[in-house]
Order: C-alpha cells, then structure tokens, then sequence
C-alpha cells in the first residue's frame, strides 16, 4: 500500500501555521534547539502538514523510508511482528504527548521497525531526509543536537534488543541443556 | 483350461498377504473373461443353429430374434420349448450349446462360492483389509478375559457398536474363533499380527479412529510365550510411539504396568495412562484404612448403580469466567449432577500442544514469548483439578467432573433438562 504523500510544503503564511512552531517546540527531538530563534521555524518551513484518516498505515514494518512523521493531532498505533509473524501491537501514541515516529529516516534509507497505523482521523506534520539533510548542510549547529538526539532514541532501542538477545540465549541454553 | 481351476487353500494361505483390492481385480478379470466367452458362445452357438435351421421349411427358429431368444432359454438351461430345432445339424449345434451353459453355470457359481468362503476365511485368520473404516475404537494387545473386557467397553459405551472395535493381537486362528463364539462379539474385526509393529498398525487405521487402547500384554501370545511385565511395558511404549508418528492426531489411552515409565508414555503423546498395579495397591490401602472408601469406589466403577463420575464439556461461554459463577449457574441448570472440579486441558495432547504452541507466538515481547512457551512445555493434558476456589478461572478447552446419578435424576423429572446420557463419556 502505498505512503499517504504529503500534499504540499508549508509556506510560513500558512493559515495556522503559527501552531505548527509552538507544537514543535514541544517535540522533544527539538528539545536542545527549542531556544535557539528562528531554529524552529527553520526546521518547520521544511515540514508539510499530512491529513489521514481512521485505519491508514503511515509506516510498514519493513518497507523502506524516508520521512519523519510528527504527530499533531489524533492517535496512531504501533505494531510489531517478530520474525515476520503476526504483527502485535506495542503501544497506542496520542498527539498530546508529541511522540514523532520514523525519526531512523532522517539518517538514512533505513527499512522502517514497525507499522504505524492510524486509529483515529487527524493530523501529522512530514519530514523529508533530502530536506532535512539541506537543513543540516546550512545550519550544523542546529542539526547537531537533533542527531544526537536520534542517536540516543537508537540506542535506546539497542540496549532493548541487546536485552532480548541476553533473554533467548539464556533460554536457548536451558532448553538445548535439557 | 487354467481359469477353470478353483483357488485351494495353499493359495489361500499365499494370499493372507494380499490385499483385497489386488486380489478381486485379478478375479474379476477371469470373470471377464469368462462372461466374455459364455456371451460368445452363446451368440455363436445361436447363429450356428439359425443357419442349419434356415433351410428346412419347417423350422420354427428362422429369423434371428427367435434365434438369440431360443439361445439364451436353452444356455441358461430354462427350456420353455416354445421353438426347437428340427434338423438334425440344428439338433447337433443346439446340444453343444446345452453343454457351455451348463458348464458355465457351474462355473459362476463356485467362481462366487469361492469369493465368499475366502472373505470367510481371511477373517478367521484375522488377515482382513481394513484400512477403509473409519471411526472405529482400536484395542492394542490381548487379556486374558478379553471377551469379558470388550463385553465391558460396549455395555459402558452405549454408542458403540461390536462393528466398530478393532483388535491388533497376535492370536491363533483358533484363539480368534473361541473370541468370536461370543454373537455379541462377532462383528469386531482382529486383526493378527504383533500390535506394537508400526506395519501391522497401520492395517487398523489408526490416523481415522475415534480412540487407541493399548492394554499391557501379559497374555499368553501365539508362540506359547508369556512376555513379563517389563517387555508388555516396552510393547506398550513402541506402540505409543509408532502412533505418534502415523496417527498424531487420535486420542491413545494406555495401561503401563511399572508406573515409573510413564514418562515415555507422556512424551508419546499419551493422553491417559492407567496403571493397574497402582489402582489394585490403592484400593488394598483404603480397603485397610476402614473409611469404607472401597464400596464408594466400587458403586462408582459399577455401571449397574447407576452413580458415576464423568466429565461434561464446559460452554464456551463460560471461558475465562471464573469457577465459582460457572458452578452456580450450572448446578441451577442441570439438578442431577453435582460438579466436583474442572478437568483442564481436554483433548488430543498433541492438538491441544499445538494451539497452546501457536497461541504463545501472539506476543511482540521476546520476554513474555519465553514464559509462554515454557508454559506450553508444561502444560499438562487432562488435569484435573478438584473442587477450585471459586476464583479459578476457566480456561479454553477445559471440562467440568461431574457426579451423576442416573436414579436419581428420574427423580428430578420435574427439572426441564434431561439428564447427559453417559455416551458423552466416550472417546
């Protein structure tokens, strides 16, 4: 199924576009830059808004990527499927607490980890890498922090999946010993 | 002539090997043959007669239809003389015609005496084809009472038939007759052969019957050998195994006599395993113990009395409520029984494994992965559980003990349910 595309790219006379800044600043990607002036307009003149609704996919576990998703209004779930079984979901994200989804792209062509899908209508706002990666070649200060901070979310997921590699060697250990 | 030679008994006994499909194909293509060659002479013998008799103003037998009709009344010996040959030629055709069918009469008729004394006497020998039946109840292995035992499983078993029971035991053909002397018992198949060799299984079709049980052999076997308990038990266990391979799916029950092998047993996918010695050592203990257990058991076991304990399988409805809220409900239900406990588990151990398997599997979490699959590990089949408290939560695929009283419940009549017919035991 294809991506939802973004319909256009935010131009800062956008009705509401003043929103668009103060919901960013609470991102906690942004965090770092938040006080920086002009860093989150910046970043937010390269996003577009995308509408979706009930039962769209925005993400598939597996398929490749290359944007960033900002949620800002309505709830998404995350599903996760091991070894290409049934997917299961894992968490269910509202747009109050500002989650973003997907950030693994804005290194990268990565394949994404997990499938998104959209449980209620709303709104998110959408990141391209080939824009994100012009930001960073203008601003390096302000792209610094934001991919340090990816960097973080990654290893978190690695000492998470170091902690399951420690859980099934225990067992597979147990079960062959007998 | 070859095909005119009847099969004798050496070639019977050749045949105990064969299968009956190969052994009809190859008699029904004599009889092709044979029908073959009567139809001939009889069309030929009829014509013969017509073109002698077309001569003579006289004949009666001058067009071709009373010709065929007049054949085939004096092939078949009939005879009507509503038209004869006249001339003598006519006469000489229509005497050899008498000759074929008369001998070919006789010839159908020991063909068919012949294909039902064989089906006769491979029965006897316990050397039948049975791998087209199906949901047939297979006993494994000889008693010494076995008549009184498959006495018992019928009168116990209400729904099922003499017909249904197939016996895999290494027997004499004089030892099948004696069993079979029994009316009642006729209709079981024996199969002769040694029950626990995967091949002589297979001739029962095990993968399409309802239930296996596999009795620990101490008999007496047709080579006048008595095996010990040890080699029964050893039997026992190769059976359990070779049905696992060719039949994972039916439901084995098997008697054990050392308690401490069970364990192969269990790993074979053995559902229910009796032990004898055990029972006989429990009921010596609680008869000694002076609590008056023995005749409670006894009553219980007795199907004259009318008392027995038997599962029920429990609605889906009832899954994941808890035990307190089904028992209520179902005392309210049904008056004439009185729920002791849930039997968790139910069912072929190798399916239920299998579902708990794939269930365990719906979980994004390697850690909670882990616990469900050691929980399948030890699961265990046909648990029962007595009296749980009444937050015990039922589960899928679990049924209700009950004790019931057939007395008793023609004295409920006023309660609109009828009471559960024991054939829900079954299988």
């Amino acid at each position: 199924m294809a991506i939802p595309q973004p319909t256009h790219t935010f131009t800062g006379s956008e009705p509401g576009g003043e929103s668009f800044v103060a919901w960013l600043n609470r991102v906690r990607l942004f965090h770092d830059i938040h006080k920086e002036p002009g860093a989150i307009d910046s970043i937010a003149a390269l996003m577009s808004p995308l509408e979706f609704t009930t039962g769209t996919t925005l993400l598939k576990e597996g398929a490749e990527g290359s944007e960033a998703f900002f949620l800002m209004s309505g709830k998404v779930k995350v599903l996760k499927s091991i070894a290409g079984k049934e997917a299961f979901p894992v968490a269910l994200l509202d747009a109050k607490d500002h989650p973003f989804f997907g950030e693994a792209a804005l290194l990268q062509n990565d394949v994404r980890s997990a499938t998104i899908r959209c449980e209620s209508d709303g709104r998110c706002l959408v990141l391209q890498r080939r824009d994100f990666e012009i930001f960073c070649h203008d601003h390096p200060n302000w792209a610094l922090p934001i991919i340090r901070k990816i960097g973080c979310v990654i290893l978190e997921r690695l000492h998470h999946a170091n902690n399951d590699i420690g859980l099934l060697y225990n067992a597979l250990v147990s079960e062959v010993k007998g | 002539m070859k095909f005119l030679r009847l099969p004798d008994l050496e070639s019977l006994k050749r045949v105990r090997g064969l299968t009956d499909d190969s052994l009809s194909m190859f008699a029904r293509y004599r009889m092709t043959m044979v029908v073959l060659g009567l139809i001939l002479s009889w069309l030929g013998l009829s014509w013969i007669v017509l073109i002698c008799e077309r001569g003579d103003p006289t004949a009666q037998i001058n067009t071709p239809a009373k010709a065929l009709w007049w054949g085939i009344v004096t092939f078949m010996t009939v005879g009507y003389g509503d038209l004869t040959p006249v001339t003598t030629a006519g006469r000489v055709a229509a005497g050899l015609l008498m000759f074929c069918g008369v001998t070919s009469i006789g010839i159908i008729s020991a063909k068919i005496s012949a294909y039902f004394l064989k089906q006769v006497l491979l029965e006897g020998r316990g050397a039948v084809d049975t791998t087209k039946i199906r949901h047939h109840f297979i006993i494994c292995g000889w008693k010494e009472d076995m008549q009184d035992l498959v006495r018992h499983i019928l009168q116990v078993n209400r729904n099922i038939k003499a017909a249904q029971i197939v016996i895999v035991a290494s027997r004499t053909p004089e030892q099948i007759t004696s069993f079979k002397a029994d009316p009642k018992l006729e209709p079981a198949t024996i199969i002769n052969g040694e029950y626990y060799q995967q091949a002589t299984l297979e001739r029962a079709a095990p993968q399409s019957a309802r239930k296996v049980l596999i009795l620990a052999d101490t008999s007496t076997g047709a080579d006048g050998r008595k095996p010990n308990a040890t080699e029964a038990d050893a039997r026992t266990i190769m059976t359990a195994i070779a049905l696992s391979n060719i039949a994972k799916s039916t439901v084995v029950a098997a008697e054990i006599i050392d308690p401490s092998l069970d364990h192969y047993l269990k790993m074979a996918g053995v559902g229910e395993i009796i032990y004898p010695r055990e029972y006989s050592r429990l009921l010596l203990g609680s008869a000694s113990s002076g609590t008056g257990l023995v005749n409670v058991f006894h009553d219980l076991v007795d199907p004259r009395t009318g008392a027995y304990i038997t599962t029920q399988p429990i609605d889906q409805r009832w899954v994941d409520t808890t035990y307190g809220v089904f028992r209520t409900e179902f005392q309210n239900l049904h008056t004439d029984m009185l729920v002791l406990g849930v039997l968790e588990n139910t069912g072929n151990p190798h399916q239920i494994k299998e579902l708990a398997f794939q269930e365990a599997q719906r979980t994004p979490s390697i850690g909670r992965l882990i616990e469900n699959l050691k929980g399948v590990k030890s699961l265990r089949c046909n648990n029962p559980v007595f009296h749980p408290r009444d937050d015990f939560r039922i589960g899928k695929g679990c049924a209700a003990i009950v004790l019931f009283n057939e007395h008793a419940a023609s004295a409920h009549l006023n309660g609109p349910d009828r009471p559960a017919s024991r054939d829900t035991v079954a299988a």
